[in-house]
């Protein structure tokens, strides 16, 4: 159709590194900064992005709100230690009712 | 057939012979250890490519049921004072129970959510072991004295012979297990989940029986690691362990014992592959020099792209370079696995032992087993009684819509039993959706179907199929990796009683079975005109003989009711007659059909009655000459046909 797909495909990930780019402007005053310290949100990040199905960017923003208050109430409640637990376990879950995410359309199967 | 059976099962005795011939000559207790831990990996390995490599799914759990395995076993000496066979055994259950509790949500998923899940679960039992220091000891780690088998304390070297031991038994069921009908539905699911269901293989749990049974290997492994190194920390069992696994099974080749066993001796190598650096220029150069090899004759041959040649050689390349270049290797490790991976994933696919193996089958030229005669048409396809003409299948006041669109409006028609029955109808008339609720593939709106006056399950494939109607797709959705006749045998499974029962089948009694299952998948090859390319992979069959094959796959359910989507769509001319005639074949052995078609002169050709659909609805019904003749089918159908005789009948999907 006369649209490069490689340049639009280049352009989507440089959006998409200029949003982390973003969050890891705003994180850095609240965390230690380091080489490592992608490893804990990366897991965290997809995991709201499938979860929120991956689609949806009004979903993200709702369940990123959501996952946050949760390990927040859960690290008071239980135990710093077990402060993301119920996040994991309601990620498993919430894709077992779901696959598509919460706010994902659902997939009709062609045959 | 001797030499074959003498080629691998000798190389597979000689390998654990002289394994455990090795403490007798080599008094070194380093050696010894390291050997345990390739026996324990082994297990543990074999375990995962159930799931990566047959199931092909990322696994990234396997770690945390190393641990949980480890922890089950050292807290049942610990605090149970259980001996060794009874820790071995409450680990390898929970591996399993664990194992299906996860499957369950789980396999649900595909791909990345599925990759996504079992990490969670990987985070979960390493936070869980951590935090649950009154039992675990937490971070402190937790201490476990070696437990006596049935009462003798083991020494190290006896020791070793006990993992040897274990990892031949799971070898040997493993290997009972994969080449019966679970190992090929394990293939069949990851080829075409829909149309596994639909042959009544149920694909759900398959897949979770067989995830299971990969999580309790790595129990079991666990409860050796724990018996082995007596100190476990939840810190073993992170995240990292599971993508070093991961590479193992992908280095060594997937669907492989012996690439889960050349990916366990690299992960019980690696961390001296490390911290030893002769070794690991030997075995960065060794790497260098394979994937120049590989990329070279797969250059001259042309079997490869030259990305596929040159990435390799690059990043071997540079493991070697940057081995001379570094002083200590173990800071870099994560690069170093990293440029592992990239290049065995992009130069050998399919894993070194499957390289291996295509380079040792040309090399010694091994035959395979010869397949045995058919077995008569009449035990594989048994006639069925003349038909009365009675109602078979009935559709009542059937709908389906898909938001706003009705696909299926309100149908209710009556399929004859022995009957051909047709349904055309021009493009997006309905007859696919029709089909597909049917089938079971889509729940419909509201309505019903009746098979014999008692309702079909609706919504799933693999009842329906289970209840005696048996389908073909119009998109093929063959079994491509599986051969002709592998696919035919997919469908076949039901008619044996042993290859269902998973004992039995690890136990290998199986294999009689197999042996029939073999003689009557050719009986039906045969009757569709294939048995002569019943070695070819699926994929690798022409256009028309897969078409022949869905047939011949279909039949194999022994069904009441067959429908068929579009069977000539397509198709040249000869093959097009060949088809006509297979499906004549099928139907004078009393197998009632549902036939959807785009070619008028097929349908004139074969049916007895025709239902004519356009919008969803019926517009016309009776049999093919009275149909062509009602105006409103000529012009909702007909002109269109005669517009254009040779439209794409594939259009439409």
């Amino acid at each position: 159709m006369g649209i490069s797909a490689t340049r639009t495909v280049m352009l989507s990930y440089g959006l998409s590194g200029m949003v982390a780019a973003l969050a890891g402007i705003l994180v850095s005053p609240i965390t230690t900064v380091g080489p490592t310290m992608a490893s804990a949100l990366v897991l965290k990040a997809f995991s709201v992005a499938v979860v929120a199905g991956l689609e949806s960017g009004f979903g993200v923003v709702i369940v990123g709100v959501f996952l946050g208050a949760l390990e927040s109430i859960a690290s008071y409640q239980l135990g710093s230690g077990w402060r993301e637990a119920p996040g994991l376990v309601l990620l498993i879950l919430a894709l077992a009712v779901r696959p598509t995410g919460v706010f994902g359309k659902a997939v009709i199967r062609k045959v | 057939m001797w030499k074959r059976l003498l080629l691998i099962r000798g190389a597979e005795l000689l390998m654990f012979a002289l394994l455990a011939a090795v403490p007798l000559t080599v008094h070194n207790a380093y050696v010894l250890g390291l050997l345990t831990l390739l026996a324990i990996y082994g297990i543990l390995l074999i375990g995962l490519d159930v799931s990566v490599g047959y199931l092909g799914q990322v696994n990234l759990a396997q770690a945390a049921f190393l641990g949980l395995g480890a922890y089950t076993a050292g807290l049942c000496v610990e605090r149970l004072g259980c001996g060794m066979l009874l820790a071995a055994l409450a680990a390898l259950a929970v591996g399993v129970i664990l194992g299906a509790l996860l499957a369950l949500p789980a396999l649900r998923l595909e791909g990345p959510q599925f990759a996504l899940a079992t990490l969670s679960f990987t985070a979960l039992t390493v936070l869980t072991l951590n935090e649950l220091e009154w039992l675990t000891g937490g971070a402190q780690g937790l201490s476990i004295t070696r437990p006596p088998l049935f009462g003798h304390p083991l020494d190290p070297r006896q020791f070793y012979w006990l993992c040897m031991a274990l990892l031949a038994l799971v070898w040997l069921a493993m290997r009972n297990l994969l080449a019966s009908q679970w190992g090929r539905a394990f293939e069949a699911l990851r080829d075409s989940p829909i149309a596994t269901d639909a042959m009544g293989v149920g694909t759900y749990r398959h897949k979770v029986a067989g995830f299971a049974l990969g999580s309790g290997l790595g129990g079991l492994a666990g409860a050796l690691y724990a018996f082995n190194f007596q100190y476990l920390q939840p810190q073993t069992f992170v995240y990292e362990l599971t993508v070093i696994l991961l590479l193992g099974v992908v280095l060594g080749g997937r669907k492989s014992l012996w690439g889960a066993f050349v990916g366990a001796s690299l992960v019980a190598l690696l961390p001296n592959l490390l911290s030893n650096k002769l070794l690991f220029e030997t075995i960065s150069g060794l790497g260098l020099a394979l994937a120049l090899f590989a990329g070279v004759r797969g250059l001259l041959r042309k079997t490869i792209r030259p990305f596929q040649a040159i990435a390799p050689i690059l990043a071997t390349g540079l493991l070697v370079g940057g081995g001379l270049a570094v002083r200590n290797t173990e800071d870099w490790r994560k690069a170093i696995f990293a440029l592992m991976l990239f290049s065995v994933v992009v130069g050998l696919p399919e894993g070194l032992m499957g390289f291996a193996a295509k380079f040792l089958s040309q090399l010694f030229r091994i035959p395979q087993a010869p397949l045995p005669a058919p077995s008569p048409l009449d035990e594989v396809l048994p006639a069925r009684p003349e038909a009365t003409g009675g109602p078979l299948l009935e559709l009542r006041d059937l709908k389906r819509h898909f938001g706003g669109v009705k696909a299926v409006d309100g149908i209710s028609m009556t399929v004859r039993a022995g009957q051909i029955h047709g349904l055309i109808g021009p493009n997006g008339s309905g007859k696919s959706t029709l089909v597909n609720v049917i089938s079971g593939l889509y729940t419909p709106t509201s309505g019903q179907v009746l098979l014999h006056g008692a309702p079909l399950p609706q919504g799933s494939l693999f009842k329906t199929a289970r209840a005696g109607v048996a389908r073909t797709f119009q998109n093929l959705q063959l079994f491509s990796g599986l051969t002709a006749l592998e696919n035919v045998m997919v469908a076949l499974r039901d008619n044996y009683r042993r290859s269902r029962s998973l004992p039995l089948v690890l136990l290998g009694l199986g294999r009689p079975e197999e042996k029939r299952a073999q003689a009557d998948a050719l009986a039906l090859l045969e009757f569709v005109g294939l048995a002569d390319q019943a070695r070819t992979p699926a994929r690798d069959l022409t256009y028309g003989a897969q078409r022949f094959l869905e047939i011949a796959r279909a039949t194999a359910r022994r069904p009441e009711v067959l429908i068929l989507d579009e069977p000539a769509a397509g198709l040249a001319h000869p093959d097009l007659l060949r088809q006509m005639e297979i499906i004549k074949k099928v139907h004078s052995r009393g197998v009632t059909i549902l036939l959807i078609e785009h070619h008028m002169d097929v349908v004139s050709g074969l049916c007895d009655a025709v239902t004519v659909l356009d919008g969803g609805r019926i517009i016309a019904e009776g049999t093919p000459t009275e149909v062509k003749r009602q105006p409103k089918v000529i012009e909702a159908y007909l002109g269109e046909v005669e517009a254009g005789p040779a439209a794409p009948a594939g259009a439409e999907s």
